[in-house]
């Protein structure tokens, strides 16, 4: 009894130190490793006693020559991606709702299509699309062919994100609505699909975010988008890195501003959730 | 004798090997009350699910005012017959689910607009006036993960209200709630009866059977056993095996 009236005040080690927050000393070595890179390929050298240190030297002259001939597959890199990602999304919406009817000639082919799209490579199926389909008589032109095959092979993996969502909202609710009298259709459009959306929006984005960079593939079957641009100016050149460095940082940007309108979505869902 | 508003006429449901409905005979009266009572197993949820065809019985009818739907058919027809069928006969179930993406206010409204394609202002107007009478009209544009569980049951309770159905079917209302909120709900369940609602209750709650049912019906392995008035069939059970099974139920 008496021993509880008298209480030493101790502070706790160690955990209440008093230090910048950690946001703040995640973007300061955010900063710091980018300030590396920099350096990285500056050209600067150093020598630190018996040890020489040399950074990669840009050719400055030519990034600055051919940067916009480069960049001018921006445009066509945009289009693929913008055209394969509806492509995808109408076909894994449709092969996902195929894959769970209880129509068997609608799952068995939905699942045929998600097993060979998934089941090949993608560079494979390029070729496939425009080579091998040409021989026997189908011609593509190259852009055509890549959004084709970026259609279906991202559609394939979308597919199973899209079953995923629909079977996590709870087959309970889907009950509840049947009980009240509507229909498999309406049950699906308003009740489920409205929350399997808002469950595979993070993972879809993601998919968006790879196919942008898939779209490079494209350059193997004639596109001129930016990966093949880069190879066309630093092939005869023999500026690689350079040429390549100017599609990566537009890749990076791309993929840097379309994470920032994911979150954005992401963050507007969420509130209007809870 | 007043027509029974809904019957259900040898109903057998199997699943797999395992027969759990062995032709079961139920004719409900308007503003009857109804208890199931039985073990777990015993078939009564699945008799309710049958009624309103979220299983499908393998041989039977269930009429409802004038509309028979006879259990077996794939037509077109038949599908067609199960949904007026469920606009008569609504359901409020053990787990809620409530749609949560919608308000309490949107849920309601929900099937008035998409089944019976009531003007939304009107929709609206009886789905405020039934949130009144259930005391939740403050908490009509709340999303349901923001409840308790006894508030998203009675909100359950007035959605399966808003499509006016004739017949109410409760499948363990408050078994998946706390025992300090099943009372609220219990309470609303007694307000509904006393306004002449035709219910049929599954349910464990002996108290609830005895002061609000009309009916007690024991059901095992399928079967109707015993069926009666309250005070008869609790207070005076007549076969064995509701004899244990009564004494095992906590009042």
């Amino acid at each position: 009894m008496s021993a509880e009236t008298q209480r030493p005040t101790t502070t706790l080690p160690s955990v209440r130190r008093p230090r910048l927050s950690f946001t703040l000393r995640y973007r300061i070595w955010l900063t710091f490793w980018l300030a590396l890179i920099v350096l990285f390929f500056s050209g600067l050298q150093l020598s630190l006693g018996p040890i020489q240190l040399r950074s990669i030297g840009l050719d400055w002259g030519f990034i600055d020559e051919w940067w916009r001939f480069i960049s001018r597959g921006v445009l066509t890199t945009i289009a693929l991606a913008a055209c394969a990602i509806i492509g995808a999304t109408v076909l894994a919406l449709l092969s996902a709702l195929a894959r769970l009817s209880r129509s068997a000639p609608l799952a068995s082919l939905a699942s045929l299509y998600i097993s060979l799209f998934r089941g090949t490579p993608l560079f494979l199926q390029m070729f496939i699309v425009y080579f091998g389909l040409a021989q026997v008589g189908l011609v593509f032109n190259g852009f055509t062919a890549a959004v084709l095959v970026l259609s279906l092979n991202y559609g394939a993996y979308m597919s199973e994100i899209f079953r995923a969502g629909i079977q996590a909202v709870s087959r309970g609710q889907a009950e509840a609505s049947a009980a009240l009298g509507m229909t498999p259709a309406q049950t699906m459009r308003r009740i489920v699909l409205p929350q399997a959306l808002r469950i595979i929006t993070p993972d879809i984005g993601n998919q968006f975010i790879a196919m942008q960079k898939d779209t490079s593939l494209a350059s193997a079957i004639t596109v001129t988008e930016l990966a093949g641009r880069a190879r066309q100016a630093g092939s005869p050149n023999n500026r690689f890195f350079e040429a390549l460095i100017v599609a990566a940082a537009w890749y990076w940007l791309l993929t840097l501003i379309f994470s920032f309108f994911q979150e954005r979505l992401e963050r507007r869902m969420a509130r209007s959730d809870r | 004798m007043a027509e029974p508003i809904l019957t259900a006429t040898n109903i057998h449901k199997r699943f797999g090997a395992i027969e759990v409905l062995r032709g079961v005979d139920l004719a409900l009266d308007p503003r009857e009350v109804v208890c199931l009572i039985g073990r777990s197993g015993s078939g009564k949820s699945t008799l309710l699910r049958c009624i309103n065809f979220l299983d499908e019985p393998d041989e039977g009818e269930v009429a409802v005012d004038g509309l028979r739907v006879p259990a077996g058919e794939k037509s077109r027809e038949h599908r067609r017959q199960i949904l007026l069928l469920r606009q008569r006969v609504g359901m409020v179930f053990q787990q809620f689910n409530l749609f949560m993406h919608m308000t309490v206010l949107e849920n309601l409204i929900e099937a008035p607009l998409q089944v019976r394609k009531l003007e939304r202002a009107l929709a609206v107007a009886l789905a405020e006036d039934l949130l009144q009478r259930l005391g939740l009209y403050d908490k009509r544009d709340v999303y349901p993960s923001r409840l308790s569980g006894g508030q998203q049951q009675r909100v359950a309770i007035a959605r399966a209200l808003a499509m006016e159905p004739m017949v109410l079917l409760f499948d363990e209302p408050t078994s998946a709630l706390d025992p300090e909120l099943t009372g609220e709900v219990l309470q609303t369940m007694r307000y509904l009866a006393r306004e002449g609602t035709t219910m049929i209750v599954v349910t464990h709650e002996m108290g609830f059977a005895r002061d609000v049912a009309d009916r007690v019906i024991y059901i095992d392995q399928g079967v109707f056993v015993e069926q009666g008035p309250p005070a008869q069939l609790l207070g005076e059970p007549k076969d064995e095996r509701l004899k244990t099974f009564l004494d095992h139920v906590i009042d």
